[in-house]
């Protein structure tokens, strides 16, 4: 069944084939694990939101219409579910470079082979954790817009089918988040510590 | 193509949205530009460390705790969690309306007695007394037949609500 399209596994598990959906959530486990990850900070709460995104998707897969690619929809949810659980969360925790989600979420730095640089590897480290905290700072807005199209790749149309809104709103909240981060992380840019 | 004009294309010239004329004139300006060069560079790693972070990927298998969930839900889809058939009524409402109960009933058997204002519309057994007493004070007797009726009907209370 991997190789169906995601709308005829759709059709079977509205037919019954509960086990179907299976074939979907491997296909798309890791991109939403990526954006929810990114959008909360937090690998390890991650992966129950990733859960919880899945299960609402099968819950509310009647009112998958096909009109946009079940991807975006399934983004959508993700997302929703995301910015509902920071919502809820006391914002009592903020975001500080000593956070480490990034090596609890598996993320390996670019150079892996210790001959190559290992004072760039470390500045690397260092500057996507600083890009990693500051995203959090974002606004839901601005934070959502830059995930989902810098982060995980969606085009401008993919991501206004996401949120639902224009494709010129989701081009300048995307382009006001990457004024906003570089301006975070204006330090990094001026001592020569680069990526 | 001037600073100002090629910083407003940076976005799009990352994002590969131009047209290739418009690309040719921001190559040639950044040749000689250094300030906008040195934008478009920052612009770009940035874009670069944003693409790898998009490279996380879940350490475990979601499915089996998805499967497990959707298992636990109800045939309507939604989580099976029991309801009851009825609504049950909090205690606070029910208090209330036992208190109205008990209120009403102590109205209805108790109000009605006690003597009620206004003058009494004599009854039958009034008017027997009215009519005994008036024979009485004509026979002076208190064993004639009105006269007994009188005591009888002293004796009973006349006057409703007493």
């Amino acid at each position: 069944m991997g190789g169906f399209t995601d709308e005829v596994i759709v059709e079977r598990v509205l037919n019954g084939e509960i086990d179907a959906f299976g074939v979907l959530v491997e296909r798309y486990q890791d991109r939403i694990y990526s954006a929810i990850t990114n959008y909360v900070g937090s690998g390890e709460d991650a992966v129950d939101l990733v859960q919880d995104t899945f299960v609402k998707a099968f819950v509310g897969l009647k009112s998958y219409q096909g009109a946009a690619a079940f991807y975006t929809w399934l983004y959508r949810i993700g997302m929703n579910t995301a910015i509902d659980f920071l919502r809820k969360r006391p914002a009592t925790r903020v975001a500080s470079l000593d956070d480490d989600y990034l090596r609890e979420s598996g993320y390996e730095p670019a150079a892996k082979d210790p001959l190559s640089n290992p004072e760039r590897s470390v500045q690397d480290r260092i500057f996507k954790e600083a890009l990693a905290a500051s995203i959090l700072k974002l606004s839901p807005k601005l934070k959502t817009a830059l995930v989902l199209h810098d982060v995980e790749g969606l085009s401008q149309e993919e991501v206004a089918q996401v949120l639902k809104c224009p494709v010129g709103t989701v081009k300048s909240r995307v382009s006001r988040a990457r004024i906003e981060l570089r301006s975070m992380l204006g330090k990094y840019f001026e001592s020569g510590v680069q990526p | 193509m001037n600073c100002r004009k090629c910083l407003k294309l940076v976005e799009d010239y990352i994002d590969a949205r131009i047209e290739c004329a418009t690309r040719v004139s921001i190559e040639a300006h950044l040749t000689s530009c250094d300030a906008c060069r040195e934008r478009f560079e920052q612009t770009g790693r940035l874009l670069l460390s944003l693409q790898e972070l998009g490279n996380n990927s879940a350490s475990v298998d979601v499915w089996p705790g998805v499967r497990e969930r959707i298992a636990a839900l109800d045939p309507s889809g939604r989580a099976a969690r029991p309801r009851p058939r009825f609504r049950l009524i909090s205690v606070p409402t029910l208090a209330v309306t036992v208190a109205a109960l008990v209120i009403t009933f102590l109205a209805t058997e108790f109000g009605s007695r006690g003597p009620q204002p206004g003058l009494q519309r004599p009854d039958a057994e009034y008017l027997q007394y009215v009519q005994a007493y008036s024979q009485f004070q004509s026979n002076q007797s208190l064993d004639a037949g009105p006269m007994k009726v009188v005591v009888e009907l002293s004796r009973e209370k006349v006057w409703r609500g007493e």
